[in-house]
């Protein structure tokens, strides 16, 4: 009787571990893994790993930077570059507060700030995206650091897209310095335009953002912490839009920027980058800017 | 810890490890079981562990207390009372009450902030509170009505009180149940270790490929993420989150039943197909069925129960089911669910429910067509973020619009609702052909369904999303 149940489940497990094989050898790598997806943001938050270099802000930041162009560009020896942006991420005491506890405090310690429209708003500064992944409890911190990286042969087949092949498709690699290398198919420029305008109904560029932004650039300058500012590039149409609709003046914040210590880094020829969904930068877009951002701060850090 | 995480798979096969070896004896087998539901739980947050110590050391001592100290036995049954209760209106309750006080002193002109002054502490509300409350609960009342004597090993009550399996969702077992069973050294043998391993690969099936793929569409709909508002769109969205909560629910209570079977100890069943009921009672005894009992036996009963006259019984349902809306969560929206299905027993009650039908295929179809229609216009208000949602989107579904494209833009999600029903289909012809239940005990087909359940709980698994149970 005993045999009879213990041989059903042999059976079971032999006949599930063959079907678990099967599916992670014939099992195409998914464009956009859930699993690396959750390792790499609680990595970014909850490592303990210091650096030199780190950009903070958006989207447009962790999509837009690829720490190893950047690095590239630099070209400075042994340097530690982390790419600490965030969805919908603003400016504000939570992410400054980590971005110092991740520096490493040596005689070179910088950090880009992604100054895009959004990340100068109130619903920014909520950070969501950042103090869901600081709060998340312990346990659950150490398994997406510790364990999913041997779990990716377990990674879910996508049902929607095996039914529709046809659908939009995103691609993401995640980079455990920080960056998204991003592209989508098919690629539609414009398709961020609508959520935009309608984000910046009720939802502007805030004074008092700002000036929690330049307190804290003048609080860095006294540490003896670089901070450099750019504007990630976007399409025209998007810039356009943000610029008539969201109350931000650039010329403005810029002087004010530099009047609190700061350094702009003007994106020359800013619209010769490629978006693909028209606020992000297709990655070899971000490549091209990263290694043009490490030459810029090079050329300012470095004396000739 | 949740069960869909790989770090539970890691506690399970440690906690399995040592168990033949803990299980020997009585307080080695109490204490293991302790200290390893202590970690089930504190893996969430370790700080709420003084909560459930807490609130189990006043129940174990009143427990003891009301039999050594029969004059004082009423003073020790409210202490614990109260202790359980002030943990739930602390934790859970205290916000939502202090903003119906805000707004009543408002109304009335005066601004008094209550709800600002509440410690944050007491704003998150420990997972799974109402589950070990009632289950403690439970225990000092059957003292008290002299259906239970207490236990003398604190450790002895801690494992039936924590029991990791069912400590955060349930199913709510009562004392007598399983004190019992505690007390033997109870080895699972090879058909109870079968049925536990069919019960884990069933549970993990509803849960993380059915429950979790439907909950894309259901998210989409109650966020406003979707790009539909047709009655189409919403028929079909509360259809899929009839089946995910369900599934959801059920899901873990398998699961808990069957690592329970592995451990050689018996629970109750929480679940017993509720969408086929052919009549809003019907579908209370077989909807999570250990918490509907226990509102039955310590709520509606005491009460006054059917006794008193038609009307008392009806007014003992209602107060009944608006408490079980209020476990359910602290807003208004879970107290109008309760209420919403306290209105559809009391006429299923007046018009004296299907028996006023007579009993064949038709009738039944009808009756289990309408108590789905009545089950799905009350998951409205369960679901839904506020009131004024809720009723929107009750407006909504009678106004009878259709639009196209849903069927493609979320064919996952109405794909595994169509395996939902299947499963629940399966059921039902189980049940009325002989022929389909022999099918299903052949070995083979047994072998394939378990190892398909295992895995596309695995391959086919959707977003992940902790239990929804998880937050009552």
């Amino acid at each position: 009787m005993n045999n009879r149940y213990y041989k059903k489940l042999a059976l079971t497990i032999a006949l599930f571990l063959t079907l678990v094989g099967i599916a992670g050898i014939v099992k195409k790598n998914e464009p956009s893994s859930e699993i690396f997806r959750k390792h790499f943001w609680t990595y970014k938050v909850h490592s303990s790993k210091k650096y030199n270099i780190i950009f903070e802000g958006d989207s447009r930041i962790y999509r837009g930077i690829d720490v190893n162009s950047f690095n590239k560009g630099i070209n400075i020896n042994s340097i530690h570059t982390l790419n600490f942006g965030f969805s919908s991420g603003g400016h504000n005491k939570d992410i400054f507060n980590a971005v110092e506890n991740k520096l490493l405090h040596t005689s070179l310690n910088i950090v880009v700030l992604g100054i895009t429209p959004f990340s100068l708003t109130p619903k920014a500064q909520l950070n969501e995206h950042f103090i869901e992944e600081q709060n998340r409890n312990k346990g659950e911190t150490i398994e997406r650091m510790y364990f999913y990286p041997f779990l990716s042969f377990f990674e879910p087949f996508n049902i929607q897209k095996l039914l529709h092949p046809d659908t939009v498709t995103y691609y993401e690699k995640f980079h455990k310095n920080g960056w998204v290398e991003s592209y989508k198919i098919p690629a539609n420029p414009n398709e961020a335009l609508t959520s935009y305008k309608k984000e910046f109904e009720n939802n502007q560029v805030s004074d008092t953002v700002i000036a929690v932004l330049l307190q804290k650039v003048k609080e860095w300058k006294n540490k003896h912490i670089k901070v450099y500012a750019f504007r990630p590039p976007t399409t025209v149409n998007m810039e356009t839009l943000e610029n008539n609709i969201s109350g931000f003046n650039e010329k403005e914040f810029i002087k004010k920027f530099e009047t609190v210590g700061g350094k702009w880094i003007e994106i020359e020829n800013r619209f010769n980058y490629n978006s693909y969904d028209g606020s992000h930068l297709h990655f070899y877009s971000a490549q091209q800017l990263s290694y043009y951002l490490g030459e810029k701060i090079k050329a300012d850090v470095v004396p000739k | 810890m949740i069960f869909n995480s790989f770090v539970f798979l890691l506690f399970i096969f440690l906690f399995f490890s040592f168990w033949k070896l803990a299980n020997k004896k009585d307080k080695s087998r109490w204490i293991y079981i302790t200290i390893a539901s202590f970690v089930f739980y504190g893996w969430w947050d370790w700080r709420f562990l003084f909560l459930i110590i807490g609130s189990g050391l006043i129940d174990f001592f009143a427990g003891k207390a009301i039999v050594k100290f029969p004059n004082y036995r009423k003073h020790f049954f409210i202490l614990s009372l109260l202790g359980n209760i002030g943990s739930l209106a602390v934790f859970k309750y205290s916000s939502f009450f202090a903003s119906i006080i805000d707004r009543g002193f408002f109304a009335a002109g005066i601004q008094i902030n209550l709800q600002e002054q509440i410690p944050e502490f007491a704003l998150i509300v420990p997972v799974g509170i109402s589950f070990y409350t009632f289950q403690s609960m439970s225990y000092t009342i059957d003292i008290y009505r002299n259906r239970l004597s207490p236990v003398k090993n604190v450790f002895h009550f801690f494992a039936y009180l924590s029991m990791f399996p069912q400590l955060v969702a349930g199913p709510i077992i009562r004392a007598k149940d399983i004190l019992g069973q505690l007390l033997q050294e109870r080895k699972a043998n090879a058909i109870q270790i079968w049925h536990g391993t069919k019960l884990v690969a069933y549970g993990f099936f509803q849960k993380t490929a059915i429950a979790d793929n439907l909950s894309t569409i259901v998210n989409d709909a109650f966020s406003g993420k979707a790009s539909f508002s047709s009655s189409e769109f919403w028929w079909i969205t509360m259809l899929c989150f009839a089946f995910q909560i369900y599934f959801d629910f059920s899901g873990y209570s398998l699961i808990a039943r069957g690592t329970a079977k592995w451990m050689g100890y018996h629970f109750k069943m929480n679940f017993n197909h509720p969408y086929l009921a052919t009549s809003m009672k019907d579908f209370w005894s077989r909807w999570h069925i250990s918490l509907s009992t226990w509102f039955r036996d310590y709520v509606y009963i005491p009460l006054g129960g059917s006794k008193n006259g038609k009307l008392n019984a009806h007014k003992n349902m209602w107060v009944t089911m608006i408490i079980s809306g209020l476990w359910h969560g602290a807003s208004f929206t879970f107290i109008i669910w309760g209420m919403v299905h306290a209105f559809f027993l009391s006429v299923e009650r007046i018009f004296n429910g299907a028996k006023t039908f007579p009993k064949n295929r038709i009738s039944d179809l009808l009756m289990f067509v309408l108590v789905l229609f009545q089950v799905l216009l009350a998951w409205v208000f369960f679901r839904a973020n506020d009131v004024q949602q809720a009723i929107h989107i009750v407006g909504t579904l009678f106004l009878f619009t259709t639009e196209s494209g849903i069927f493609s833009v979320y064919t996952a999600a109405i794909l595994f609702l169509c395996l939902g029903i299947l499963s629940e289909l399966t059921y039902y012809l189980k049940c009325k052909s002989e022929r389909v239940k022999n099918i299903s005990k052949i070995n083979w087909v047994e072998v394939f369904t378990v190892s398909f359940c295992v895995f596309s709980s695995i391959y086919f698994r959707g977003p992940e999303a902790a239990f929804i149970y998880f937050q009552f």
